[in-house]
Formats: structure tokens, sequence, C-alpha cells
């Protein structure tokens, strides 16, 4: 990560603030989770820093709040849900956009960008509206329905990145050579973006399991897991929420290390 | 079946893109075995003809056939076809042993029966080692060997090209060009090439055919359509070319005399009647140059000064102008080492034959200078 690229001289205190400025960034981002992670052991009950022993007993305390494991599967299972819808329609979506050139297709696609820009506010509020005016006073379909809004940005603009980059002609050599339709895009253009298919999924589940902004106005009979910590630290001065987000902290980095493992950092980033 | 023997038969194909006819009415017979080169400037439907003989583009009139079979319902896959694109869409994810099987995989053919075709194809084709590499990791002119296995492999009945060689510079331009048209030769493969490289045209094709505005504008082969061009824009756009336009004043035995503007009277061969406008085309390398005036009266010669020198190697290239503004390109073999043969400035007799002279006739369509 710290390797300098050949071929880029040093240029003496420019490079240097350079790299000095670069190293505070990464520390600014990594201190918080670490001071939280730090924390999450703290035998005493209170949010302090540094702590003044090691105990598991927060992690422990989480067992004695069903309302944490419970809104955590809730929100687990609405941010694999709502991702894999979100990556078919953004899949589809990408493929018309880029393929085919058509009148109205740079509005289609400001419009499914738009939640990016509208703020998240206003589209909860929205949600909240339109849901009820249906009467549909229930977490899982109206969150089900924001989330694959609210992710839709992302798996469009990867597919779309990623298409554009896989030029049109690999399956139209497939399909010359005695493939189908179908048949030549699962054989080529499918594989060509599978670093694309783990990037929208990381990034829609991402923004699917934590938000907050939008997901609380819909919030009637079951709550997301970002939520509930919320609701717990205003009530409590506890480091259960540490353990929380401790364990959180390891499923994301899981979640990384097994991208990297199946298709490469680099090109999910990149 | 009208279509017997032929490989590929075009019956008055047509395709619009909504306004505009992006094929008109073509009309084309391709004998088995033979390269056909589809040669015109970008826009001239040539690369859509191709694509509707592959099945990517429908045809909103006319009838196409493959080995006598008409092709109206059938897709891309079920043609029989071999396909190669300029930028060579090879497979990335693929090794160049699984990208060249892959047309053998589609047919269902059993993976040890696959081998021995592949590795036939690839020694045929001068890649024995290469395998196990990823297209990344090879140069321009193999990943352009490995995308003609893979459309090779499946020994279709036609091969399409697709401008396969505008990717590669000009020196491992001309090797493949020459390697391309031994192979073809070798494997005895119906090719049908496109091109808007009017040498490459005329090294490879059996036959060239020349496309303007969606229409097929000349037929034949190479010398053919070089030494003989039947319209302005085969003449214009296949080699280079010096045009005189005038007025017949006199029409008698074995030839007519021409009063041509900026130049006087020019012999020219064709009885054309008198009064008539007439055009007429004439290669550079058939104009010769002299400092001396010629003795025989029945050539054509005109006087005039060198404006400008092009040395290219082989041939120089003198544009000469005559007193009246008559432009004239005429070029000379560098046969001698020393110096090229004329001085700018110097004023020179350019010499040519009535016989050199191609009479064009004029064409509703063609915009005049």
């Amino acid at each position: 990560m710290f390797q300098a690229k050949r071929g880029i001289p040093s240029r003496g205190y420019l490079h240097k603030a350079f790299w000095t400025v670069g190293l505070l960034v990464i520390v600014a981002m990594m201190v918080p989770l670490v001071v939280v992670l730090i924390i999450s052991f703290n035998p005493g009950n209170e949010l302090v820093f540094p702590p003044k022993g090691i105990s598991l007993r927060w992690y422990q305390n989480i067992f004695k709040h069903p309302v944490f494991i419970s809104s955590f599967q809730f929100t687990m299972a609405l941010g694999v849900a709502s991702t894999l819808v979100s990556l078919v329609i953004g899949l589809s979506g990408a493929l018309v956009l880029t393929r085919r050139k058509f009148k109205g297709a740079e509005v289609i696609s400001s419009l499914l960008m738009s939640p990016l820009v509208v703020p998240q506010v206003v589209i909860g509020m929205s949600f909240l509206s339109l849901f009820s005016m249906m009467h549909v006073y229930q977490s899982l379909p109206s969150l089900f329905a924001l989330h694959i809004v609210l992710t839709l940005p992302y798996t469009l603009r990867v597919f779309i990145a990623n298409l554009s980059r896989c030029p049109v002609s690999c399956e139209e050599v497939a399909m010359v050579l005695g493939a189908g339709k179908y048949r030549a895009f699962a054989e080529t253009t499918l594989p060509m973006i599978k670093p694309g298919i783990a990037a929208a999924s990381i990034f829609s589940f991402v923004t699917s399991f934590d938000n907050i902004t939008a997901s609380q106005f819909l919030i009637w009979d079951r709550t997301t897991l970002p939520i509930e910590i919320y609701a717990y630290i205003t009530k409590e001065n506890d480091p259960t929420v540490a353990a929380v987000s401790g364990i959180l902290i390891l499923l994301t980095t899981g979640l990384v290390l097994a991208m990297e493992r199946w298709v490469g950092l680099e090109t999910v980033t990149g | 079946m009208a279509a017997g023997a032929k490989s590929v038969v075009l019956k008055h194909v047509t395709v619009r893109y909504g306004n505009v006819v992006a094929l008109d009415n073509i009309s084309l017979e391709i004998e088995p075995g033979e390269l056909l080169s589809l040669l015109g400037p970008s826009g001239c439907g040539k690369t859509t003809l191709l694509r509707s003989i592959a099945g990517f583009v429908g045809l909103d009139g006319g009838e196409i056939f493959i080995g006598g079979k008409p092709c109206a319902d059938l897709p891309p896959s079920k043609r029989g076809l071999g396909m190669v694109f300029q930028d060579y869409a090879l497979f990335p994810h693929m090794t160049v042993a699984r990208n060249v099987a892959f047309g053998l995989k589609m047919r269902g053919i059993p993976q040890q029966e696959q081998h021995p075709l592949v590795n036939k194809v690839l020694a045929l084709l001068s890649l024995e080692g290469m395998e196990g590499r990823y297209p990344r990791q090879l140069s321009g002119g193999q990943q352009q060997r490995v995308a003609l296995a893979r459309a090779l492999v499946v020994e279709p009945g036609v091969l399409l090209l697709d401008e396969p060689l505008a990717a590669l510079d000009k020196k491992l331009r001309e090797e493949m060009q020459i390697e391309l048209r031994s192979l073809q030769r070798r494997v005895g493969i119906t090719t049908i090439f496109v091109t808007h490289d009017q040498e490459e045209a005329l090294t490879l094709s059996d036959r060239v055919v020349v496309m303007e505005k969606g229409r097929i504008v000349q037929v034949g082969a190479p010398i053919e359509v070089y030494e003989n061009p039947r319209s302005r824009f085969s003449g214009v756009f296949v080699g280079k070319s010096n045009f005189i336009h005038g007025k017949v004043v006199s029409c008698g035995e074995g030839g007519s005399i021409c009063e041509v503007a900026g130049v006087g009277p020019v012999a020219v061969r064709p009885e054309v009647g008198v009064g008539r406008e007439t055009q007429f085309l004439l290669r550079p390398e058939k104009v010769h140059l002299s400092t001396e005036r010629p003795p025989h009266p029945e050539t054509n010669c005109v006087y005039g000064k060198v404006e400008h020198r092009v040395y290219l190697g082989m041939v120089t290239e003198y544009h000469l102008r005559t007193d009246r503004g008559y432009q004239l390109i005429a070029a000379v073999l560098n046969t001698e080492r020393a110096a090229m043969r004329f001085e700018l400035g110097e004023s020179v007799w350019a010499i040519w034959s009535p016989d050199d002279l191609i009479h064009i006739p004029r064409t509703d369509h063609e915009t005049p200078e």
C-alpha cells in the first residue's frame, strides 16, 4: 500500500507533504474503528478509552438483548434481498442503457441515479406518505422497496461502467460460433463483468445495511440494526453497542477479504 | 435452386435504418473458395453487408443464401460461419486453448475430441505453445491469429473478416496480408473481407467489391478495378488519379479529339459523339515526363512546371501545373540512386498514350469537382 510507484521521482518537500497527508487520511479513517474495537473489550460499564482491562462481557450482553439479534437478522435479510433485486434490475437497466441507443436514455439514467442527490429525508418522507396511502403499515415491504431504490444507483453505475468496457463483439463472436443469445451472454459478458458484480453487491449491501436516515420513516413492526443501535445509545451508556460494532467490523472485513479471494480487490474498487 | 453451387448469394438485399438506406438493392454471388473484399469509405455499408450475412442485421428486403440455403430465419449461431472482428473479440477470461475450443464446445463436441482439432488449427497458425496463455499476454499479431484459429477450427462454410488487420502497424499488417492470403488458399475457404484500405483489397482479393452509399459501384478482379474503374468514385477510391474533362471536337477512325481546358486538344480512344462533354481518368504512373517534346504526334503531351515533388521511396510524384492552370500528377519510378530526375520549378513535358485514358461515363448521382 505504501510502495511508491516506480518512475515517479521523489520531489523533496512536495513529495513528503503528499505522503504525510495521505498517511493522515488513512490514520483518520482507521482510528475510530480501532477505538471502537478496543472500547468493546472494556470491563467497566462506561464508554471510556483507554479501557481499564479486557473482558467479553459486552459481547455476552448482546445476547441479553434479543432485539439486537432479531434486528441483525432482519437487516441482513433486507440487505441480501434488496441487493439481489437491485443487481438484476441494475444489470438489465445497464444493458439497455449501454447497448441500445434511444432517445431519453440519458433522462432514464439520471432518474435512476437521483436517489444519490435527493436528500434521504425527502425520500423517506415520500415513501412514508406513499405506503400510508396504500395502507401498508409493515416494515418489510416498505423497507424492501426503499432499499431497492436506494441501492439501484450503485449497481447501475457499476454495471454501466463495466459493460461499456466490455465489447459486444465478444457476444457476437460467441453467437457466430454457435451459441444462442442467452448462452453467448452467459459465456462471455457475464464472466467479464464478474468484478462488477462483486463491487455492485458490496456497495449495494452496505448501502442497504447501514441506512438510517430514510429507513427510520418506515419502522412499523420491525427495526433495522443501525436504528436499534442508535436507539440503544440514546438510552444506555454502556459498551454493548461497541461490541455490536466490533462484530460488524469483523463481518465487513470478512466480506471484503472474501471478495478479494474471489475476484481480486483492485478490480472491485478500481 | 438458382443459388446452387455458389457459396453465398445475395439477392436485392436492402437494409434501412430509419430513413437512411444502409444497403440499397445489393445483389452479389460469391464463388466457393473465393476471397472477396468489400471496399469503401466508412459509412458505405460494407460492414452492414457483412453483418447482415452474419445475421446480426435484419433485412428490409431481398434474400441471402449461404451454401444454397435461405438464411432469413436462421440466427447467427445456425449459419455455419466463422468471423473475425477488428478488435478480435477474444474472450479475456479464457486461455488461448479455450478460446479456440469455444465453437467446438458450442457444437457439443466432447472434450477429448476437441483437443486434436484445437492443436491442429494452432499449428496451422503457428501458435504452438500458446495454449495456456491469456489474450492479454499476446502481441497484436498473435491475438489476430488466435481470432482466426477460433473462427477456422469449426470449419465454417464462409469466413467473415471485419477489418481484421486495421489495428496492426503497417509492417505487421503487410506480413499478415500475405499470411492470410496463403492460409486462405491452403484451407480453401470462401472469405468475405471488409476493408477501407484499397491497397489491402488489391493485395488480398480475388475480386473487389467497391461500395458507395449503400450501393455496389463496381465488382471485379483487382486489376480490373484499378485499370478500368467504371465510375469516378471507384477511380478516386482505388489508387490515385488525374481527371481530364473535355468537349469532343472531332470524331474519326479509332478515336476522337477532345478540347481540354488548360491542356488543349487531347487524343482519346473511344469514339464519342461530337459536342459531348466527357471525362477521362489517367493514372499517374501512366504519365511519362521528359524534357523533350515527344516526336510522335499521336501521343498526348502537355508542358508544365514542377510545382511539388513527393518522394515516396520507390516512386516520386511530380505535381505539374500548365500555364493555363491545369494540374497533373505523374509518378516516376526511381530507377537511379543518385537523384530525382526533375527539379522543383523545372518545366517538363508530360506525355501519355490515348490508350491509357479511361473513359468514365458520367452518372446522375456523382458530384462533379
